[in-house]
């Protein structure tokens, strides 16, 4: 500006503004603090400028580094180099480089581990020589053969961010720093962190296994699932905890326990010790309980921690101590966290064995063909009922069961012995076991939701059962009326 | 102006210039780097169908990639069945005889050819077009053996000609 201001000084004269002239003139002593920079070709100013562009340029260095050398290309480059070694220069000259990913459509879901995970499907690198990170998955023509990686992914069970390009992100290490991912990688650390005895197997990816195989009641390779059910119906829990509708409203509804955001688990109320029958203030939150027993701050800790003494959590819970064992309440806890609301494809719902005595054992190459192996999955049963014809029932049980068969309006679609909107129901007592046939007639419309067999049925029938509002009195009886008619043939 | 201050001045200039000339390059190769992304949401362009040898004598179709891939006499090639005017799936038509037909300058003998349900268009054998509105050979995909599981894969990001032939050994 000052230099503007001696040529702007003639051009316009201005009468309103004369003092700027004298002003123009002498510019000097109107500044006198301004520091003298006649001789210094490098002041503090330029110094300042220079180390700002310097920092400038060091940053975009650095972030152009980072954008063409990228943690994995070490992974992709070291992998290669084993590929050429086992296998020779023309299968490592095939390696993919670049971010390689699996992308699940059904599911959601965008797996970026195999990245640097690149031998999960190669032969031959199932040995001990062989980096962990590149080692052939284990089991792919047992367990992988019915999970594919092309319809599963790898997060689906094992957890941890597959958008992730660096280990850091994908298997959310959080030591020392508070990073709080919903889905961390369940892997032998985690598992070390809960202390199980048996973290090297990786027990907690049972927790995503029961995620789809919830109505199973048990599961190979998933032992403390199968505990954790084999509890829950030992103990009763129904009898105070719904589940899909079912069971007592003494304590909180558990369909869904699984996805209850950790935000409902008030973490920092206090902790409270048992004694002489009667919870006493602790003085320590159930946060501060967690850290001095080595747990990481999380709901799976609080499940730990409730299962032990659940009034120590909630001082006026009716919930009963159990003494669970340190197996069994992190058994029971993850049955609690696999308990999750997803959307599932159809294709994703296992087909069940032993729920409805017909589910059709079949290949699954041979399964398009539905219609055709249904029913020569039901005359196989039929010729077995022939067998061993005795079916027993309640007789006065069926005959209220006969009443509420023509009162509820069943015999507007079913009949006994011919097919009219649905299946004929003669013996179908022999065909389906009880609890099948329990919630077919109760809840029908779920069962269509998630049963197989149920679904089966509504290709071949077309016309989806209704429900007609039977409780389970009711459903007993017509039960029961139903192995009568099986018995009189 | 002392010749101090003037040089100053310059050394300032080009700096100014430097970084602005640097983050304007920056922002273009940033956004030139953004036409080609690393990953895409969509199905792999490379699948693999399976081991070569399970592959049935003739022709076998994967509706889930639209691809009908031949094998004959330890040749294999596979020629996409999206017809080349509206996308839907071409039929493959077995003839009842052997026919010799001069499509484009070429004289070939068939044995099946591709018949679009939608808009009638026909294809010969080798995926090129003699009748109805397509205005394009079907493509033939490149395919070879994944190196991990022994397994056919086939590349539909490169097509490769006609008379293209992944031959076993």
């Amino acid at each position: 500006m000052e230099k503007k201001l001696p040529n702007n000084g003639p051009e316009d004269k201005k009468p309103t503004a004369p003092q700027q002239k004298p002003a123009a003139k002498k510019p000097a002593p109107k500044r006198p603090k301004l520091p003298d920079v006649k001789d210094d070709p490098f002041p503090m100013d330029s110094w300042l400028i220079y180390l700002v562009s310097i920092i400038g340029a060091f940053i975009f260095g650095v972030a152009a580094y980072k954008e063409f050398n990228p943690e994995y290309k070490k992974y992709q480059v070291e992998f290669k180099r084993l590929i050429e070694m086992k296998f020779g220069t023309e299968a490592a000259e095939k390696v993919p480089m670049g971010v390689q990913q699996i992308w699940v459509k059904d599911l959601n879901r965008v797996d970026r581990c195999i990245t640097c995970h690149m031998g999960y499907e190669w032969r031959g690198l199932e040995g001990e020589d062989v980096p962990e990170v590149f080692r052939t998955h284990p089991d792919l023509d047992g367990l992988i053969a019915k999970h594919p990686f092309k319809d599963y992914g790898c997060t689906t069970c094992h957890g941890g961010q597959g958008y992730a390009t660096n280990m850091k992100e994908a298997h959310v290490i959080q030591k020392g720093k508070k990073v709080r991912w919903l889905e961390p990688l369940l892997g032998k650390e985690k598992a070390k962190e809960y202390k199980f005895a048996d973290w090297q197997k990786m027990p907690l990816m049972e927790i995503n296994c029961n995620t789809c195989h919830r109505h199973e009641d048990s599961l190979p390779g998933t032992p403390y699932i199968n505990l954790a059910k084999k509890l829950w119906n030992e103990k009763g829990c129904i009898g105070c905890h719904k589940l899909f509708g079912e069971g007592g409203d003494i304590g909180p509804d558990l369909t869904y326990e699984g996805s209850k955001s950790h935000e409902s688990f008030d973490i920092h109320a206090p902790y409270y010790v048992i004694k002489n029958g009667k919870p006493v203030p602790s003085g320590r939150t159930i946060a501060q309980e967690m850290k001095r027993r080595g747990l990481p701050l999380s709901v799976f800790s609080w499940h730990l921690l409730h299962f032990e003494e659940p009034r120590s959590i909630t001082p006026t819970s009716a919930m009963p101590n159990f003494g669970l064992n340190e197996k069994e309440k992190r058994a029971l806890a993850m049955l609690m966290m696999s308990w999750k609301r997803v959307n599932l494809p159809a294709k994703y719902i296992p087909k069940m064995e032993g729920r409805g005595a017909a589910a059709p054992k079949v290949d699954t190459a041979a399964a398009d063909t539905t219609a055709e192996t249904a029913d020569t999955a039901v005359a196989d049963t039929t010729a077995k009922m022939e067998e061993t014809p005795k079916v027993s029932y309640d007789p006065e049980l069926a005959k209220r069961g006969e009443e509420l068969f023509d009162r509820k309006g069943c015999t507007a679609c079913h009949d006994l012995d011919s097919r009219k909107v649905g299946p004929p129901l003669r013996d179908v007592a022999a065909r389906r076991d009880h609890e099948w046939l329990k919630h077919m007639i109760m809840k029908p419309d779920s069962m269509i939701l998630n049963d197989p067999i149920a679904q089966e049925l509504l290709q071949e029938f077309s016309v989806p059962m209704t429900n007609q509002n039977v409780s389970e009195e009711e459903a007993k009886a017509i039960i029961e009326f139903l192995k009568k008619a099986a018995t009189e043939k | 102006m002392s010749e101090i201050k003037k040089k100053r001045r310059e050394v300032l200039k080009n700096i100014g210039r430097l970084v602005g000339y640097g983050v304007l390059g920056g922002v273009f190769a940033g956004f030139a780097r953004s036409l080609w992304p690393n990953v895409l949401y969509e199905p792999p362009k490379r699948f693999r169908i399976g081991k070569p040898e399970d592959l049935a004598d003739g022709v076998n179709f994967f509706s889930e990639h639209r691809l009908y891939v031949f094998k004959r006499n330890n040749e294999i090639w596979s020629i996409s069945a999206v017809c080349t005017h509206l996308g839907c799936t071409v039929n493959y038509v077995a003839l009842p005889e052997p026919k010799v037909m001069k499509v484009a300058g070429k004289e070939i003998k068939e044995e099946w050819e591709f018949h679009c349900p939608c808009h009638g268009s026909k294809y010969v054998a080798d995926g090129t077009p003699y009748a109805g509105p397509a205005p394009r050979p079907l493509p033939h995909y490149y395919m070879e053996i994944d190196p991990a599981t022994g397994m056919l894969v086939v590349d539909t990001s490169k097509e490769v000609p006609q008379d293209w032939r992944f031959k076993l050994a």
